[in-house]
């Protein structure tokens, strides 16, 4: 009970009590991407996105990028933060939350779908703590020396629930590197700001897959293609069953092609979710839909008109943006 | 959302923020320590009063110490002047016999022959100072004899000069003695005799004495 008392006398935030914590928790949203050597943000109020900054990497403040380095670690403190600046020029609440949306190097992050009867665990949490603990115990031959985090979303890939699978229903569990994820957190400190959650980018993008796209009645193939690679998922309905991670599109469409019938999908669709277009497109397969600027407004419902720098309001319909927008009202 | 790859004690952190209980805590700490605003800044104050207290203290203590090392310069001169204010009741218990015996010869008649004049110090107390135990007189006895013609002009020419005399006088003085003897058988004059006495210490400006200059205060 002291040291209860003494640890909250001595960690309570009184910055953020002092600016509103006392009275209110709704705190407008920072939502980071974070890229191999590119960073951009969403700011977003109650409703959603208000503002777009797509090119925050030359900041002095900015928050580490992918691999968890910064540009900017050496230099002097700024004597305003990052955060201040966004919420100052959109007009928000000084108290903020980030949420950091990470396209990872391949071998700081890891995913894939099981079961808990597979995995000989009997809950999410004891799953958890298995792969904290002994990740070789779980996934067989883990290469990594280096200590990972882990989550666990059920096979909707709902976000903003715990989930709670049968022992036979497939969750994907995804890791990043301890390292990676602690840079962000330390900054976020440093910015006087509340972490929501870290989110590999290839999460971030299957989940918005799955409850964006119209997959209700149709099996589907969805692979992510960001700058680190591809990352594919096959969808049984809105179930996700299987991902792998790939170094091009082609191979990760490929490879999906030749799990299609071992996973007894029903003549799937295919969607193609790009950060930027790696490939020329004739690599890549027909009949695929790929998620861009011109079909967007038709996928998410709307176009996102959204504030920059300068003060004035501009369409955004790259994916990204539309992905970063979704999920900070999840 | 659910808080994905965020570390335990980020987690624990981050309760301090959006637990109600914590906001309540948070807010009984920050109201108790505005309460304590006043009594800080009557600290603050009285620590600033007693630090101007001190300072003050402290410059009147180095005053009071060249003062007395001044002082200690004047040690001698300090113990003349005591010498010379215990010498006091014996300079003012002295009487101006000079003006005295002005005063009578002024107020002498000429129908009277002043035969002789004495004059005694008498009601002597002691008086220690520092240079020894004097004896100083509270009064003086005037005695006055002479003759006075049996047909002079004036038959109380004698009395008329104790009663002069008695006026110049410093007050509380008196006449002792006045008398006349002798007969129209006897001698052509009778003689007379005077006895007044007048304190020592009193002002004798009846006597003609007058101030030369303002008292010194010391």
């Amino acid at each position: 009970m002291y040291n209860d008392i003494t640890t909250f006398l001595r960690e309570m935030p009184v910055k953020y009590y002092l600016a509103g914590g006392f009275w209110s928790t709704s705190e407008p949203t920072l939502a980071f991407f974070i890229g191999r050597d590119q960073i951009q943000a969403l700011a977003a109020g109650g409703r959603g996105g208000i503002g777009y900054e797509s090119s925050l990497e030359k900041d002095s403040d900015a928050p580490p990028f992918a691999d968890g380095q910064s540009d900017f670690a050496a230099t002097a403190k700024p004597s305003r933060t990052l955060s201040g600046k966004l919420t100052s020029r959109y007009r928000l609440r000084r108290n903020v939350k980030h949420l950091f949306v990470v396209d990872a190097d391949k071998k700081d992050q890891f995913f894939s779908v099981d079961t808990l009867e597979r995995l000989r665990q009997k809950s999410v949490t004891s799953a958890l703590e298995e792969m904290h603990e002994n990740p070789q115990q779980v996934f067989g031959n883990w290469p990594e020396s280096v200590p990972f985090r882990w989550a666990i979303v059920n096979k909707e890939l709902t976000l903003g629930h715990e989930p709670i699978p049968r022992i036979d229903e497939p969750i994907l569990m995804f890791g990043l590197a301890d390292e990676v994820c602690a840079s962000f957190e330390s900054w976020s400190q440093t910015q006087g700001a509340s972490v929501i959650a870290i989110l590999p980018l290839p999460v971030a993008v299957l989940a918005w897959a799955n409850h964006t796209l119209a997959t209700k009645d149709r099996d589907s193939l969805v692979v992510a293609a960001t700058e680190q690679g591809a990352v594919g998922a096959a969808f049984r309905r809105q179930s996700l069953i299987y991902i792998c991670q790939e170094e091009t599109v082609s191979d990760a469409f490929s490879f999906l092609d030749r799990e299609t019938d071992d996973l007894e999908l029903d003549n799937p669709v295919r969607y193609l979710w790009a950060l930027n277009i790696p490939e020329e497109r004739r690599s890549i397969p027909e009949e695929l839909v790929i998620i861009d600027e011109e079909n967007i407004q038709g996928i998410s419902g709307a176009s996102l008109s959204l504030q920059e720098g300068h003060g004035k309001k501009v369409k955004h319909d790259r994916p990204l943006v539309h992905l970063l927008n979704w999920l900070v009202t999840q | 959302m659910r808080p994905y790859l965020i570390s335990p004690e980020v987690l624990a952190r981050q309760v301090f923020r959006y637990h109600p209980a914590y906001r309540f805590a948070a807010f009984l700490v920050c109201a108790f320590l505005v309460a304590q605003i006043p009594f800080i800044v009557w600290i603050v104050n009285e620590r600033h009063l007693t630090g101007q207290g001190q300072e003050r203290a402290s410059q009147l203590a180095s005053d009071a110490q060249r003062i007395a090392s001044d002082r200690k310069a004047l040690a001698p001169t300090e113990k003349k002047l005591k010498r010379i204010q215990d010498l006091a009741p014996l300079l003012r218990a002295r009487l101006p016999i000079g003006a005295v015996l002005g005063k009578i010869e002024q107020l002498t008649p000429p129908d009277l022959t002043v035969a002789r004049i004495t004059i005694n110090a008498e009601g002597y107390q002691p008086l220690q100072i520092e240079s020894g135990l004097f004896h100083i007189p509270q009064q003086i006895r005037i005695e006055i004899e002479g003759e006075q013609p049996f047909r002079a002009g004036d038959p109380k020419a004698y009395d008329h000069l104790a009663q002069a005399l008695l006026r110049s006088l410093p007050p509380e003085s008196k006449i002792a003695e006045s008398n006349l003897e002798g007969g129209p058988d006897a001698e052509p004059y009778r003689t007379f005799r005077l006895t007044l006495i007048a304190p020592t210490n009193a002002n004798y400006f009846g006597l003609g004495v007058t101030k030369l200059a303002t008292q010194n205060t010391l």
